[in-house]
């Protein structure tokens, strides 16, 4: 190895009960892309919001070329020549670019900003990074991609010797992901020191050179990569042998479905969709970015609306032409955006929980709820789920993503309704917890309850769902059985696409 | 980027809606749509928009600040104690007064950051304070100023008043500071996103304070213009200013949410609010019909407002799923 760059020695940190690290040290090289792997909650964001300044550590020293320095705020962070590009971005919507990227750097003299002279700096960025964006546009009218671009040039404005990427892909198109690879083989070639935390272990390869591995706040092992094969990496980071979830594909009663979308229009987004969903079935939607995964989703609950087309809902034994918000009440539906759209970030875990069934708690007298009932349901579907908390008062935001998603399908287990949405229910979680949201799942078919689950992780689906249906364009292309490969489903996400085109040609 | 209609419409709405009632006060009065008319309706506007002007930067971080016309009003107060009661020389009290502005404002900016209370409570608590302090210190009287400023009242070059200029000249100030400094800037992010600003090591605590401290300054230097032109202070100076100077603040296009819209758009905001009250009282409308009109102003921007923001969310969503396809 080269000699130490950055090197991190016994940091340890507590929040409130939880040890988070607990003495990590680390050597980096300068000019070194380090991967900093492990599962959600092993300590990876809070090692580098530490050295971000974004968090103050207990205990520890940070060494920068042989030199300790002391890391209180971002702006010592900066001083420091670190950069840190954060997983959520950390855009300012109203303001152009240029604001955006120069906001705690502009030239100026007593206050009073140089502006030709900081677009120009912002367009010499831009053009060494290869990057082409009109940088007066407001930073809201940009896709997520080329708003990380804009974090990443920021990054990179002050001369930074220490880049940290903070799970950069996770909301990246495959070009924007090969782009930003690129970028970083650029840093890595000026003798930049990137740190990379990531959970995709399929990104690391070509990417860097060495991997460190965190589990529960400790280094658990590190080492170049090429001697880490991908299934001791997931072994390491979970602790034991993963446990790879493969559901027996039984046979589902298929004389009566649970609900039928007939000839379902959805103006501009939605063409034509026909399929039935039976009971106890786990039915994977599947189709490429923008083929009309959510919507269709959003539009059977009625959170879109549609132009015509009909639903039927089974219920006392017969099939019941019901209208999208009527059938909402029979669905629960568990969003992508789980952040903003799924849960109270700042309330408790039991708030989160019991909100959508609140009806069923009530006491003797009506509109008060009973506390007992309410406090032993939560702590039933706390254990049932196995979510990680201190306890049920503990605020939800401060949770790990696998964790959070766990309490919104619990909050969906209280309503005990007979379908489920799920909308990427395993994205952005870690290995561990993916394993532990399916076999939920499973456990929710078993009970006869029936899925519609919707995952863009074609690999994560494979061998799990009873049945796929292949969406591109607005409409259902294809259907298969639970026995689908994964070139089977991505001929009928792409080869039906450039049909399409032809038709509409 | 493509406007839709009703973008287009709404950005502009003020524009036509304004110019709507420009044209009908003028075929309605004789006396309206006269320069002598609009020159006495900003020299009655100048020290309001004086008042308002630091308001609006608390605005644009995306806090609220009630307490401006209670600083206005217990700066004229001290001011009035001085020169009047302990005949102290006119342009030392001058000076106390732009102090004491500042501080009052201070006062709210360290309550702020200091001790974390939320801004509207904050404000709304001082609000209630420093009109206190204002009738303890001068009592709820009419107090004439002394002469030497009372004479100032009318200075005029060529045909404008001098203070329609000096309040321009202000606002035209901060709209520099706005635009054009690393203080304006940082502002503007925290209005923006403030967990997102902090994250990029902007100060957000000391920005604060200097936005409340402006405030404050801004809010005394009006209450000198103010008591300058009546010649008195007066017991209701500044009443009712956190609503109107805020229902000006967001018809200038300044979002409550903010970070978004210039200083300058307070011009529109002062003299849709005034026009309508100088034509409503050349129709010679009853003046109880003001509070109510003056309800319904605020209404609408707060409504056109939301729209805004509703309509910039839909559009997301759309240029979203274009992208996606």
């Amino acid at each position: 190895m080269k000699s130490p760059f950055l090197s991190l020695k016994d940091i340890s940190k507590r929040f409130t009960g939880v040890q988070a690290l607990d003495h990590v040290s680390m050597d980096i090289g300068k000019g070194e892309v380090v991967a900093l792997i492990g599962a959600n909650g092993a300590g990876k964001s809070t090692l580098m919001n530490i050295l971000g300044g974004i968090v103050q550590k207990d205990s520890g020293t940070i060494w920068i070329n042989g030199k300790q320095v002391e890391i209180k705020s971002p702006i010592d962070a900066f001083a420091n020549g670190i950069a840190f590009v954060h997983q959520e971005l950390t855009s300012l919507n109203t303001l152009p670019v240029v604001d955006n990227l120069m906001l705690t750097s502009y030239p100026n003299t007593l206050g009073i900003i140089h502006d030709r002279q900081s677009q120009k700096q912002v367009s010499e960025i831009f053009t060494r990074l290869g990057i082409e964006l009109n940088y007066n546009e407001k930073m809201g009218n940009l896709s997520p991609g080329d708003q990380q671009l804009v974090e990443i040039s920021r990054a990179l404005l002050q001369d930074s010797r220490i880049v940290i990427f903070d799970e950069p892909t996770s909301s990246l198109s495959k070009y924007e992901k090969d782009r930003l690879f690129k970028i970083i083989d650029g840093l890595k070639n000026n003798g930049v020191t990137v740190i990379y935390i990531t959970h995709l272990l399929d990104e690391l390869q070509g990417l860097c050179e060495r991997i460190v591995i965190l589990r529960n706040g400790q280094v658990v092992n590190l080492g170049n990569l090429a001697d880490f094969p991908h299934k001791r990496i997931v072994n390491e980071m979970i602790g034991e042998e993963s446990e790879r979830v493969v559901r027996q594909n039984k046979s589902i009663n298929k004389s009566e479905p649970v609900l039928r979308v007939n000839n379902l229009y959805c103006r501009g987004v939605l063409k034509n969709i026909n399929f039935d969903l039976y009971q106890g079935e786990i039915l994977g939607v599947w189709g490429l970015m923008g083929s009309g995964r959510t919507e269709l989703l959003r539009s059977l609950v009625g959170l879109d609306p549609i132009s015509s087309g009909e639903l039927f809902y089974r219920q006392s034994g017969k099939m019941v032409k019901i209208s999208p918000l009527e059938l909402n009440k029979h669905v629960g539906f568990v969003t992508e955006d789980r952040r903003n759209e799924g849960l109270f970030q700042t309330m408790s875990v039991k708030i989160n929980l019991t909100i959508a069934s609140l009806t069923n708690l009530f006491g003797k007298v009506k509109p008060f709820i009973n506390s007992r009932k309410e406090e032993q349901l939560t702590t039933e579907t706390i254990r049932k789920l196995q979510i990680k908390v201190t306890s049920a008062n503990q605020t939800v935001g401060t949770l790990s993503g696998g964790n959070q998603q766990k309490v919104v399908i619990g909050r969906w287990l209280l309503r005990d309704p007979d379908i489920f949405f799920l909308d990427e229910p395993i994205k952005g979680i870690d290995v561990g917890s993916k394993a532990e949201i399916k076999k939920i799942i499973g456990l929710l078919s078993e009970q006869g309850k029936s899925i519609l689950l919707v995952s863009s992780e074609i690999d994560e689906l494979l061998g799990f769902c009873d049945r796929y249906i292949v969406m591109c364009r607005g409409q259902l292309t294809r259907e298969y059985m639970g026995n689908a490969t994964t070139s089977q489903l991505m001929d009928a996400a792409t080869s039906v696409r450039s049909a399409n085109r032809e038709v509409s040609v | 980027m493509k406007m839709t209609i009703p973008q287009r419409l709404l950005n502009y709405a003020f524009y036509i809606a304004l110019l709507a009632i420009l044209l009908v006060f003028s075929l309605l009065t004789p006396n309206f749509l006269t320069s002598q008319n609009f020159i006495e309706m900003m020299h009655g506007f100048a020290p309001v928009l004086i008042m308002i002007s630091g308001l609006a930067l608390v605005v644009l971080t995306g806090a609220i600040d009630f307490s401006v016309g209670s600083i206005a009003f217990l700066v004229g107060s001290i001011g009035t104690y001085l020169m009047v009661m302990q005949e102290w020389p006119v342009w030392i009290s001058l000076i106390i007064m732009i102090i004491s502005g500042a501080i009052f404002g201070l006062i709210n900016g360290l309550i702020v950051e200091v001790v974390k209370v939320n801004p509207l409570i904050t404000t709304f608590g001082t609000m209630l304070a420093f009109r206190g302090m204002g009738y303890l210190i001068a009592g709820a009287k009419y107090i004439p100023i002394p002469r030497l400023l009372a004479d100032l009242h009318g200075v005029k070059i060529g045909p404008i008043y001098v203070d329609i200029l000096i309040s321009i000249g202000l606002v035209i100030f901060l709209f520099f500071v706005q635009k054009r400094t690393v203080f304006g800037r940082h502002l503007m992010a925290l209005g923006c996103n403030r967990e997102n600003a902090t994250k990029l090591g902007v100060k957000s605590p000391s920005v604060f304070i200097w936005a409340f401290v402006l405030s404050g300054l801004f809010a005394g230097i009006g209450s000198i213009f103010y008591i300058i032109q009546g010649g008195y202070m007066t017991p209701r100076m500044g009443q009712g200013l956190e609503f109107t100077g805020i229902a000006i603040i967001v018809i200038g296009g300044i979002s409550l949410f903010g970070g978004e819209g210039s200083l300058l758009g307070l011009f529109l905001g002062i003299f849709t609010v005034y026009v309508i009250e100088n034509g409503l009282q050349h129709l010679g409308l009853s003046p109880y019909v003001y509070p109510f009109l003056r309800g319904a102003i605020i209404f609408l921007a707060m409504y056109a407002d939301s729209l805004k923001n509703r309509i910039r969310h839909v559009r997301k969503i759309q240029t979203v799923e274009e992208g996606g396809a």
